[in-house]
């Protein structure tokens, strides 16, 4: 069977490959990804399972799914003019996608089948920073977190434990990482953004007090407060959020042996331990 | 949500090279591509952000405007007429 190894969580501001790239991999930014990283990498990751929200450039209001499974054999990435980074085609988990996707719809879920898309930085630069040998296979699960109506918290971490338990039914040797990307608070574009940005964090207290959540395993608890007001509260990007509920729910009741805040840009970075 | 044409139309910005190019060298077809009113091309033509917030636009997608230069818009511009709808709202 395949062996989940390791889950993690990890921002994807599109401005920090550039930002690396200039200030080099010592920077503070670079820093906290390499120690991502090196978790993924320590553990000999085949799979990086992430739980993801499109930014309306895989998936547009035509046919905007709430809860969406690639089946592709890869998928080219960024598709959405992100600089500084290098455009590759990502090679996709099509074996274990069908997994998810027939478990998931056999528990009740409703989840769509995307067979050709594209990817764009919300996916690529969590991989441009912890996969930058390009190894790894990425399924990643798109979760809705950017146009309300938002799924629930609650769907969002039982959806969680359900994939974990499906990852872990798969046949199959490979060893597979979980993921979640996305921040907790940041308006992008809206009438929040700062006086001088085209990108703001409206509620750094929120950051603070949901990663107070996150160190202490109190998921309970922050599924109880994350509702769609309270995230949008934080920005209309906030819904990312749930991308980390969904993680939460496969993590259980591990705490985070690796937790780092930066309140002011809105996201944190975690690294649990599985065995 | 209430201007899809104007999403698209952003959208299609972050996404489409071609249809960006296009857009931002004034080419005819690019902007005819996308079947905007004749106030909507003209708020999208001249940047006017608040105009296109107030109509429905997605104000995530919007940011798109600003990231790719569409009517020249400055990010002072683009900031005052987000905010515009603050001060409205007190």
């Amino acid at each position: 069977m395949a062996e989940i190894v390791a889950a993690v969580g990890v921002p994807h501001t599109p401005a920090f490959p550039g930002l690396v790239e200039r200030e080099g991999p010592q920077s503070e930014t670079g820093q906290l990804y390499g120690e991502i990283r090196s978790r993924l990498e320590d553990c000999g990751t085949d799979v990086l399972v992430m739980f993801d929200s499109d930014h309306l450039n895989t998936f547009f209001f035509d046919n905007l799914p709430a809860l969406s499974v690639p089946t592709a054999e890869q998928a080219p990435g960024t598709n959405d003019g992100t600089p500084g980074m290098r455009n590759r085609s990502v090679p996709l988990a099509p074996g274990l996608a069908e997994q998810v996707l027939s478990g998931l719809t056999a528990k009740g879920y409703f989840p769509s089948r995307s067979a050709k898309l594209s990817l764009d930085h919300s996916v690529m630069v969590p991989m441009h920073f912890l996969d930058p040998s390009e190894r790894m296979a990425l399924l990643p699960i798109y979760l809705n977190g950017l146009a309300p109506p938002l799924p629930a918290a609650a769907a969002c971490r039982a959806l969680g434990e359900d994939v974990r338990a499906i990852i872990e039914a798969w046949d199959s040797p490979l060893k597979v990482a979980l993921a979640a990307s996305g921040s907790f608070s940041l308006e992008v574009g809206g009438p929040r953004i700062a006086d001088n940005a085209i990108a703001g964090v409206p509620d750094p207290e929120w950051v603070r007090h949901v990663s107070r959540r996150l160190r202490a395993g109190e998921t309970a608890e922050l599924v109880a407060e994350a509702t769609t007001e309270r995230m949008r509260q934080a920005g209309n990007v906030g819904g990312e959020l749930l991308n980390w509920i969904a993680l939460l729910g496969a993590v259980g009741t591990r705490t985070p042996e690796v937790f780092e805040q930066q309140a002011a840009l809105g996201h944190s970075y975690a690294a649990w331990r599985w065995s | 949500m209430g201007a899809y044409e104007i999403d698209l139309f952003n959208h299609n910005l972050s996404v489409d090279p071609e249809f960006r190019a296009g857009v931002l060298a004034g080419d005819e077809q690019a902007w005819g591509s996308v079947p905007l009113t004749a106030d909507e091309r003209a708020a999208l033509e001249s940047a006017d952000i608040a105009w296109l917030y107030a109509h429905g636009a997605n104000d995530f997608l919007l940011h798109n405007i600003f990231r790719f230069g569409v009517g020249g818009v400055t990010i002072q511009n683009y900031v005052r007429g987000i905010k515009s709808h603050l001060a409205d709202r007190g």
